[in-house]
């Protein structure tokens, strides 16, 4: 009965392509999207598609020498809409989709490959500077501005001698300004660090006990509000990071999902208390959060705590029969999601009755 | 309502939505199509962003005023207890710091009016202290100095010139010359700085660009007198070099040598890759001049046949224009003290890049030295003649030793050769009388200069190289001499060609015969070579004739046996 009312996340179009399919992005005032991933001869390509009344149309096929992992609009405007993506050599590159042949802006970035890219600030006006985030197997995260060529402007590794542990992912936040920014970065060993690039200084740590496949705040400018973060054995957490408590941390909450890897979180773009997670089953659940009463409570030192709330479980869909690689939420039209899985298919789903919430 | 009707409800409107939903997402499609249309068009006004994210250099320096940089950096750093990444990055970011105020002068951007002008005023100190130096002549302190002033305030011309003048100084020219150029980039009316970069393009021998910084000069200043000096010196140094290349080749042009072809070739040659490594050495040391006391060649990375030429268009300058023409245009880099300053030309390195340089190793090239007043040109003879004289007496030996008899009938052999010969009598003629009526004994000293050079080959492709090089008939004699016994077939193996074995032929037949050498044995050989038969299949009328008298001659001299030579001569199908 109850089933019937909730959201329904559909696939819409299913396009199987011949090679692997890492990370898809909706190019931001389109109804295009682009695929990132590797050939199996281990070039990489980009490729362009328009979905058009019920269909794919191919626009652009880009082969790059390298396969590539990941890509991001995030740091661009509007009006330009370039691409930054980090392939598996730990270059960055920048590509201007008009013309794609040659990168607009290249950096050696990592040593390694760079699992994860994420942007901020280049379609909101007034939060500070354009800036690319990634994260690499090498251990280092680096913050780069597009304008300064070839040299990151922030690098977060650890010291010499210790152990490097394989970034997973990253993501920016709290950008609610042109000064405050953090960057948040999941470690395979479970690590989690908040670095707050406005004081150079790691702002916040755990510990996660699994591997932390997929990290997001629910929104890039605004105070930092919420924080998902996903795991290996079927577990993500979500903090609440309106107050920190100097002995407790953020206040917190684990939901077990999947039964498998959880690979990935994604908030949607029209609403920020809904968010997809992917499994490595294939399946996507949707899932809404419920603020709690009181955000915060004095406990007896007279020390601001925080209090979470709790989440409910929108829908539960299997989509492919692979792990789901990548998701994006379409920013103009809400419901509307791209999303690659290791089956080498790309599909375009839509999920309905996301406006009731 | 039954539940059964509520569910099948609650499945139309889902029906319905997803409807809907596709309707909408048409749409939604035709819209966004219009909406990126529009935007691409769009061009957009320039969104003022933000600066580039940097160590927070400036914040620091608000915040905490008149204090040590360094030390600021530590301290705040030292505030966040976060140990591992914390500490780790006061390092990196204090060294990043560091690097980033000497690479990024961009940095300096952001800094306030206020803090510029205590800059300006510590560099000023600086820049002053300088000055003192350089009225002590203490050049490379006052550099010092003028650095630390530009690394404090990088934006004051005036800084930069003064280097620039102290590099001048210590002939550090290219040092000099970047130093103008930033001044002059600073202030496009700084006639001192234009003035100081043309003297440094004008030992660095940047001609072209020296005279447009003067011309610059005499535009911003027109009385300049300094520049107008400069200009002058400068417009006779373009003439000179100018004159030289006009010289070297019309001297070849009146050559009528059949070498003068390849060498108006490397002449260019020269000419063009003077002008590019102009261009692409300019960091390179300042020029090694020749001096004009003794003619002292120093081939630095040249490539052999430029060293030759050169030599030689000295000497054919030498000889051609005895003091008419450089009279006249006199090189300035000689001096008016030398004695046959006339007579001297100066000799200019050839700088190549690297890439460009002959892979070659270096030919040794003898050092003559000459003492003043001999007449060049007599003694050059000399030593020629003297030459000739030696393997005359050689061959005078070589002579006693044959029997006598036999003398007489090589003469007679020799007699009736060139009278068969007709069209190459001049080539045939007695070595004796050869050099002396040949007066130009460069050319000929030439070729066994070159003989002691040239190795023995080991593959076709090396003796074809060498043959063909030096087309001389003395030459191929030499070349063909030093071969061992049995050496030709397996140079050649099966790539003998027709033109070289008729060549071959004739070199026997012309030399080895006027120097009564071992022929027999070369024939031999070549009957060896592969492909033999067919070589002789395509043998030419005079080829014949000469191997016939190449086996009369080694019947006659040689006294090879009869049986030898009829197989001989089967094999050639004579």
């Amino acid at each position: 009965m109850d089933k019937f009312e909730k959201p329904q996340i559909i696939c819409h179009i299913e396009k199987s392509v011949n090679y692997s399919l890492f990370d898809s992005k909706w190019i931001p005032c389109s109804a295009k999207f682009v695929v990132m991933g590797s050939r199996p001869r281990g070039s990489g390509i980009i490729q362009i598609y328009e979905v058009s009344s019920g269909e794919l149309n191919l626009l652009k096929d880009i082969e790059r020498s390298q396969p590539i992992k990941c890509g991001t609009f995030k740091a661009s405007s509007l009006k330009d809409r370039y691409l930054a993506t980090g392939d598996f050599q730990g270059k960055l590159n920048i590509y201007n989709l008009e013309d794609p042949s040659i990168p607009i802006y290249t950096a050696v970035a990592h040593n390694e490959i760079i699992n994860s890219i994420d942007g901020v600030a280049g379609q909101s006006i007034g939060c500070g500077a354009p800036e690319l985030v990634t994260g690499s197997r090498d251990g280092s995260v680096k913050v780069w501005d597009p304008r300064q060529k070839g040299r990151p402007v922030a690098i977060m590794e650890p010291k010499e001698g210790e152990e490097r542990r394989d970034c997973w992912t990253v993501a920016f936040g709290n950008s609610y300004n042109s000064e405050e920014r953090v960057v948040a970065a999941g470690y395979d060993n479970g690590d989690v660090k908040m670095f707050d690039l406005k004081a150079m200084a790691v702002l916040w740590e755990s510990n996660l006990k699994n591997g932390v496949c997929s990290i997001e705040f629910d929104r890039k400018d605004i105070p930092m509000n919420k924080l998902v973060a996903t795991t290996l054995e079927s577990k993500f957490y979500l903090f609440d990071l309106k107050t920190h408590n100097p002995k407790k941390g953020f206040a917190y909450l684990t939901e077990k999902a999947h039964n498998s890897t959880v690979w990935l979180v994604r908030h949607l773009p029209q609403n920020r208390e809904i968010f997809v997670t992917c499994g490595g089953g294939g399946s996507l659940c949707l899932w809404k959060y419920n603020y709690p009463e009181k955000r915060k409570i004095v406990d007896a030192d007279g020390i601001n705590e925080g209090v979470v709330g709790d989440l409910t479980l929108l829908q539960n869909t299997i989509i492919s029969s692979q792990p789901v690689s990548s998701l994006d939420w379409s920013p103009d039209k809400q419901g509307l999601a791209v999303c690659t899985a290791f089956d080498q298919c790309l599909r375009v789903i839509i999920t309905t009755k996301l406006n009731i919430f | 309502m039954d539940k059964s009707v509520l569910m099948q409800k609650q499945v139309r409107d889902n029906a319905e939505d997803l409807q809907k939903e596709f309707l909408d997402m048409k749409n939604w499609e035709e819209q966004m199509k219009h909406k990126d249309e529009q935007l691409r068009k769009e061009a957009g006004g320039q969104i003022v962003l933000p600066p580039i994210r940097r160590k927070h250099k400036n914040k620091t320096e608000n915040a905490v005023t008149k204090k040590d940089e360094s030390n600021t950096e530590m301290k705040r750093i030292k505030s966040y207890d976060y140990t591992a990444w914390d500490k780790f990055d006061a390092d990196k970011a204090c060294k990043e710091v560091d690097k980033e105020e000497q690479s990024d002068e961009s940095e300096d951007e952001h800094m306030s009016k206020e803090e510029l002008k205590r800059a300006h005023e510590q560099a000023t100190k600086h820049k002053n202290e300088g000055n003192i130096f350089v009225q002590q002549q203490n050049w490379s302190k006052a550099i010092g100095c003028y650095s630390n002033a530009i690394k404090l305030f990088p934006y004051d011309a005036v800084f930069y010139a003064n280097r620039a003048l102290c590099q001048l100084k210590l002939e550090n020219f290219y040092a000099a010359e970047s130093d103008s150029s930033a001044a002059i980039q600073l202030d496009d009316s700084y006639v001192k700085a234009y003035l100081r970069r043309a003297t440094a393009r004008m030992n660095i021998k940047q001609y072209k660009e020296a005279k447009r910084d003067l011309e610059k000069i005499l535009k911003l200043e027109a009385s300049n007198k300094e520049a107008k000096l400069l200009l002058n010196q400068i417009e006779n140094k373009l003439k000179c070099s100018e004159w030289y290349f006009v010289q070297a080749s019309t001297t070849v042009k009146k050559d009528d040598v059949q070498q003068s072809t390849i060498e108006k070739e490397s002449t260019k040659e020269t000419t063009i890759e003077k002008k590019i490594a102009d261009k692409m050495w300019n960091n390179s040391a300042p020029k090694v001049q020749s001096t004009g006391t003794k003619d002292i060649i120093k081939p630095k990375h040249m490539k052999e046949n430029q060293v030759i030429t050169n030599v030689k268009d000295n000497i054919e300058n030498k000889k051609d224009d005895a003091g008419t023409n450089i009279k006249k245009k006199r090189d300035l880099r000689i001096p008016d003290w030398l004695p046959e300053k006339d007579e001297v030309t100066v000799i200019e390195p050839i700088e190549k890049p690297p890439h460009l340089r002959s892979k070659k190793s270096l030919t040794k090239i003898p050092i003559q030295e000459l003492e003043f007043g001999i007449d060049q040109y007599k003694y050059t003879n000399n030593k020629i003649i003297s030459n000739e004289d030696n393997l005359v007496q050689k061959e005078g030996r070589v002579e006693e030793k044959e029997p006598n008899k036999e003398s007489v009938q090589i003469e007679e052999f020799n007699k009736k050769f060139i009278q068969m010969e007709g069209q190459k009598e001049e080539l045939c003629k007695d070595p004796v009388l050869e050099p002396r009526k040949e007066n130009n004994c460069v050319k000929v000293s030439q070729p066994s200069k070159d003989i002691k050079f040239t190795p023995i080959p080991k593959t076709a492709v090396q003796f074809l190289m060498n043959w063909r090089k030096n087309n001389s008939l003395e030459f191929r004699y030499e070349y063909l001499k030093q071969l061992p016994e049995n050496s030709l077939p397996k140079i050649f193996q099966d790539s003998m060609e027709s033109d070289i074995f008729s060549q071959i032929i004739e070199i026997l037949s012309i030399e080895f015969i006027k120097r009564k050498d071992q022929i027999f044995r070369y024939l031999k050989d070549l009957s060896q070579v592969k492909r033999f038969r067919a070589l002789i299949m395509f043998i030419t009328n005079s080829d014949k004739k000469n191997l016939k008298t190449l086996f009369e001659y080694c019947k006659t001299v040689e006294n090879v046996s009869q049986d030898e030579i009829s197989t001989l001569k089967d094999k050639y199908e004579i």
